[in-house]
């Protein structure tokens, strides 16, 4: 409101001060010429009854003048008439005259002695008047007597006389009372230009008023006009006598003590001034007419001005306040709400503005409260987080796994809490420092070798700050968001394992040691029993029956299978516990399948049985064991000739692939069982309990196998019950 | 009439010196090398005993002793077990079977004989 209150006040004030400038500025001009204007319409007015006056006393002096040389009365003193005539005709002038000259009062003729001859009043004739004015002035010229009462007539007027002349001789004088009452005063009340108040008076050569006022009573030359302007007029007299000169309008006091606009002129035929004077109020009422004028005008002015005012800064403050109650709202939250001011100029800038502004703040607001929310979930993630990474450290403590982090320079960049608390701060410190008290990267570094080839690497290591604690470190390379390469360890407690292995390795050397003492042990009397055996056998210690000899047998067969099964157990056990050794030397795996072959045939021999090898050319030495594999493939060519009767059995190698070699032995016997191929493997005596016929020294089916697989080969079987049987191995180059 | 023991094992010596040593006795005796084979001759003959090895193939003793125990004209037949495995497990076979007999290999032939005439005599 105040703003609405300041331009209105604003536009008051200019207008006011405007006003207030100009309006006494246009007045002093108005004024100046209005006064003017004023003035020489009185001054019109007065020249123009001056003018009345004087034509008025011209004509009573032509007419006075005129009578005088009239007939009647130039003859009136022609002594050769009759006198009574004379008089008559005289008097009957004057009387026609004075019906037509109302306003002469009297008319008399003085004779040269200044006796009155003839009179409108005839008691005058005969009056001795040679000492009036009449007289003595009126001898030579016309003479007007200044204006006064007729006694006892009460009449007011003028005396206007004139000489006679006849032959150019003074005669006589004509003399005329003129009252002055009603053509006078008819000019003088003639209000025409006067207005209400004013009023045009004459004054005799010594100030006193002649004619009536229109205030006063019985002024005639009683009432001495001693204003100013009278004085002027006195002063004018004196100082032009009959000159004309010119009069300026004055505001005076007047006989009244009223304030007038008041004027003279001279009245020269007779030396009387003429004042016309209009009180001052009436003179200057265009004046104040106009000053009221102004004053309406100039409150109009400010009043409009003020309405004006009023509608602009309601207006503008209307945009202020929509400004403003938008703001509010605004500010109470509503950032929906558009300030509705569309005016083009600076509001409707500023609530555009300001509206921009808003809807900044909304979208600032929104994604405030969207990064509010998105804060809130990420509070709630990293609550989570925080939680789920209390529980990796409770369960990294736990178990005495610990994460680090190493860079390529082997700066410690992170080390799990739990851990921290024994290796204690890693700041700067390289990792081999850190964990192992070294001053160089460790012999066989993970973090070098992960680095290099930028894939996991697990190694075992001992930790000697933790009393040779053993872990399995999982070393992972990878590179952080500014590419660079590091890796993080996970170093896995391993002490349980460790003394697992320990005492799996513990039992295992037991095992072996026991078993090396047991097959010791056991072939101790194995020896005693064969050689008692073989004795009673060979008949050395007495002649058998055929019952006998049978048993004995069975016996030498049993010795011999009991002394192979402990070989066998020894072998395998020396083969599992890792001291047998394999000699790998490059060999031709063909040749070895020749050698084969020659070995077993002898024990085809009572079958129709035939070996045939079948063998690759393209095949080149390559690194194997060859005792133990030519072991192998008499063990499997020796079951494949138990099972068959009849056919071949078919040596064959070749070169798989570029990285394998394939040995196959395939006969065409009475081939496998479905449900005895998975066993097949796992025995390591050999197959087929009821065999007689075959010698055939060799090694289970499980020591097969052993030794096809510390070769990095693989061996298998295909059967099918009816048609035979094909042990395959691979071997790798 | 001579008692028929049916003697079932894999191995052809064990056969040879089982049957030699119950003939001898003067038993009749029967021979199988397999499960198969046992229960195949079973089918023919009735025997009054039978000496089971536990380890056969085709059929191994296990299943040849529940058939026997759940067959109405077999369940009778007394059988006693051969087997090579450790000596704790002789009291639970024996129970879980319901075999008259369990011998650990090697055995000592009087227990065995001993152990024959004690069921049949």
């Amino acid at each position: 409101m105040k703003i609405a209150q300041k331009i209105s006040l604003s536009f008051l004030l200019t207008a006011l001060i405007l006003t207030g400038i100009t309006a006494p500025v246009l007045y002093d001009l108005f004024k100046v010429s209005l006064k003017h204007s004023i003035y020489e319409h009185l001054k019109t007015t007065i020249q123009s009854r001056q003018h009345h006056v004087e034509t008025l006393l011209r004509a009573y002096r032509h007419n006075v003048s005129v009578l005088a040389t009239t007939y009647s009365f130039t003859n009136l003193f022609n002594e050769n008439e009759d006198r009574e005539a004379r008089l008559a005709r005289a008097t009957e002038k004057i009387k026609n005259f004075m019906e037509i000259h109302a306003d002469f009062f009297s008319i008399f003729v003085l004779d040269k002695n200044g006796k009155v001859i003839i009179s409108n009043f005839p008691q005058d004739i005969g009056l001795d008047k040679s000492d009036t004015k009449y007289f003595a002035r009126g001898r030579e010229d016309t003479f007007f007597k200044d204006v006064h009462i007729f006694e006892p007539y009460s009449v007011i007027g003028i005396g206007v006389s004139t000489p006679i002349n006849v032959d150019a001789k003074f005669a006589g004088i004509v003399c005329s009372k003129i009252s002055i009452m009603e053509e006078m005063y008819k000019i003088l009340t003639n209000k025409t230009g006067l207005g209400e108040t004013g009023e045009i008076y004459l004054i005799d050569g010594e100030g006193y008023m002649i004619s009536p006022s229109r205030f006063v009573d019985e002024t005639f030359k009683k009432l001495k006009i001693n204003t100013e302007i009278s004085r002027n007029f006195l002063g004018d007299v004196k100082k032009y006598g009959k000159v004309e000169h010119l009069h300026f309008p004055k505001i005076y006091e007047d006989y009244m003590g009223k304030r007038v606009l008041g004027v003279h002129a001279h009245i020269f035929e007779t030396g009387w001034g003429i004042i016309a004077e209009i009180s001052e109020d009436e003179a200057l009422m265009p004046l104040v007419k106009m000053k009221k004028i102004l004053f309406v005008m100039s409150l109009i002015i400010v009043i409009i001005a003020g309405i004006i005012g009023h509608s602009v800064s309601k207006r503008i403050t209307e945009s202020v306040r929509k400004l403003q109650s938008g703001v509010e709202i605004i500010g109470k939250g509503n950032l929906n709400y558009k300030i509705d001011v569309t005016s083009k100029d600076e509001m409707g800038l500023l609530s555009k503005e300001f509206n921009h502004m808003t809807e900044n703040l909304k979208q600032t607001t929104t994604s405030i409260t969207s990064l509010g929310k998105e804060m809130e979930e990420r509070k709630k993630v990293e609550a989570e987080l925080k939680k789920v990474q209390r529980q990796i450290e409770y369960i990294l403590g736990a178990t005495k796994t610990g994460i680090d982090i190493i860079d390529e320079e082997y700066n410690v960049v992170y080390i799990d809490p739990e851990w921290r608390k024994i290796y204690g701060n890693p700041a700067g410190i390289k990792c081999y420092e850190y964990f192992m008290g070294l001053n160089e990267p460790c012999r066989g570094c993970g973090v070098t070798e992960a680095i290099k080839t930028k894939k996991p690497v697990v190694k075992e290591e001992r930790l000697i700050k933790e009393g040779n604690r053993p872990v399995q470190v999982t070393t992972i390379p990878f590179r952080d968001e500014n590419g660079k390469w590091m890796v993080a360890e996970i170093n896995v407690d391993i002490t349980e394992r460790k003394k697992a292995e320990e005492a799996m390795k513990k039992a295992a050397r037991i095992k072996t040691d026991f078993v090396s003492m047991v097959s010791h042990e056991l072939r101790t009397p194995l020896t005693s029993i064969r050689e008692g055996v073989n004795i009673v056998a060979d008949e050395t210690a007495g002649k058998l029956t055929d019952m006998q000899k049978n048993f004995i047998n069975l016996i030498q067969r049993n010795v011999e299978r009991l002394a192979r099964l402990i070989n066998d157990v020894l072998s395998f056990q020396k083969l599992k516990s890792g001291k047998m050794d394999f000699k790998m030397e490059e060999s031709d795996i063909n040749l070895i399948a020749e050698e084969v072959k020659k070995t077993m045939e002898p024990f085809v021999k009572s079958k129709e049985l035939k070996i045939i090898t079948k063998t690759d050319n393209k095949l080149h030495n390559f690194k194997f064991d060859k005792d133990k594999i030519t072991q192998v493939m008499i063990n499997v060519v020796g079951n494949a000739i138990k099972f068959t009767d009849k056919g071949e059995i078919t040596i064959s190698t070749s070169l798989e692939d570029e990285k394998t070699v394939k040995v196959s032995v395939k006969d065409t016997g009475i081939g496998i069982k479905k449900t005895d191929i998975p066993r097949l493997f796992q025995r390591f005596e050999q197959l087929g309990g009821n065999e007689r016929k075959t010698g055939g020294v060799g090694l289970g089916l499980a020591i097969c196998k052993n030794i096809v697989e510390e070769h990095g080969g693989r061996i298998w079987v295909e059967s099918k019950i009816g048609k035979g049987a094909e042990f395959i191995f691979v071997l790798p180059i | 009439m001579a008692k028929k023991i049916l003697v079932v094992d894999d191995e052809v010596d064990i056969l040879e010196v089982l049957t030699f040593r119950l003939e001898k006795l003067g038993y009749e005796v029967l021979s199988a090398i397999d499960g198969q084979k046992a229960l195949d001759l079973l089918e023919k003959e009735i025997p009054d005993l039978i000496l089971l090895d536990l380890r056969l193939p085709v059929i191994d003793g296990y299943e040849v002793c529940r058939r026997v125990k759940k067959k109405e004209k077999w369940k009778n037949i007394p059988i006693i077990m051969l087997t090579a495995s450790s000596a704790m497990k002789v009291e639970k076979t024996m129970e879980k079977y319901n075999v008259e007999g369990c011998m650990m290999k090697p055995f000592e032939h009087e227990k065995l004989i001993a152990k024959i005439k004690g069921i049949i005599g």
